[in-house]
């Protein structure tokens, strides 16, 4: 599974966290930042809108952090958190049309990989052009590695339905990679 | 023959792992977040409590004032007619049995996903 590395004193600071210590928290933040960053960046494949979640995420977790039972790693419960509020986002933006366009978006992220000098990938492109609604299972299931029951819970969904946008986004992942090979 | 649910799975992974993986972990190692300072954590933390602090004081306040005005209503119907003054009551309690009923399965299932 691909996660955050625990803070070496995680379980310390985690429980001086959820005490009321400011600076514990802040540190615990701080660690997971970059973790929770790059997962934002990989399921809103939108640059400015990552960095609004990942700040909302963390304002929520300031929030909740008083009632965090350390049955999940912290960085789990971070991206629990920052799940449901991209889904959130995106019912409401779906609504107002308040984001740029996914088009728009992944321009941005292609500029900024040939900017690095990287290529981007047909793969990343093909799964940049998903919904929302069947790239979040996709990544969380096959390469963060969640349970059905944990996406499900976090996208507000029955099982079912997680394992049918799975099956119906691969589906067209597959598609759309092999009609690329053709051209 | 219809494949086993567990077959499509593991094909899906396959999928995945063959297709994905590697592009996306490339992707993932070259992210760069944007430099934030380290104070920032510490102030994002005090304001977030400042503020939270600040909407918990606002909602106690507006509790206070709904209060004084739900009691101060009660004490003038209990002047003007003790059968109205019962009746509501009654509908008060009522209420309050089921607020508290619905209250207590909200917050057994946000605790659940607060975890």
């Amino acid at each position: 599974m691909s996660s955050a590395e625990p803070h070496p004193d995680e379980e310390r600071l985690i429980a001086r966290a959820v005490r009321g210590d400011d600076q514990a928290l802040a540190d615990l933040l701080r660690h997971h930042y970059a973790f929770l960053y790059r997962y934002m960046l990989k399921i809103t494949m939108n640059k400015p809108m990552a960095e609004d979640l990942v700040q909302d995420t963390m304002l929520k977790a300031i929030e909740r952090i008083g009632g965090f039972e350390s049955r999940s790693k912290l960085s789990t419960w971070l991206i629990s958190v920052g799940t449901r509020l991209y889904i959130d986002e995106m019912r409401k933006a779906q609504r107002s049309r308040r984001w740029q366009s996914e088009e728009q978006a992944l321009q941005g992220i292609r500029f900024q990989a040939a900017l690095q000098q990287q290529e981007w990938p047909d793969a990343l492109e093909a799964l940049g052009g998903l919904q929302y609604e069947q790239r979040v299972p996709i990544l969380l299931k096959y390469y963060y590695g969640y349970a059905y029951e944990e996406i499900a819970d976090w996208m507000n969904i029955p099982v079912g339905t997680v394992k049918s946008r799975l099956h119906n986004g691969l589906g067209k992942l597959r598609k759309e990679l092999k009609t690329d090979e053709e051209t | 023959m219809k494949k086993r649910e567990g077959d499509i799975e593991r094909e899906q992974e396959q999928f995945f792992n063959d297709r994905l993986k590697g592009h996306l972990e490339q992707w993932d190692s070259s992210i760069v977040p944007p430099p934030v300072h380290e104070e920032a954590f510490a102030r994002l933390v005090r304001e977030g409590k400042e503020e939270l602090r600040g909407r918990r004081r606002a909602e106690r306040y507006l509790f206070w004032l709904v209060s004084a005005f739900v009691l101060g209503g009660m004490l003038l119907l209990w002047q003007s007619s003790y059968v109205f003054f019962a009746i509501l009551q009654a509908f008060a309690f009522a209420g309050a049995g089921i607020f508290l009923i619905v209250g207590f399965f909200r917050s057994n299932r946000a605790r659940r996903h607060q975890r």
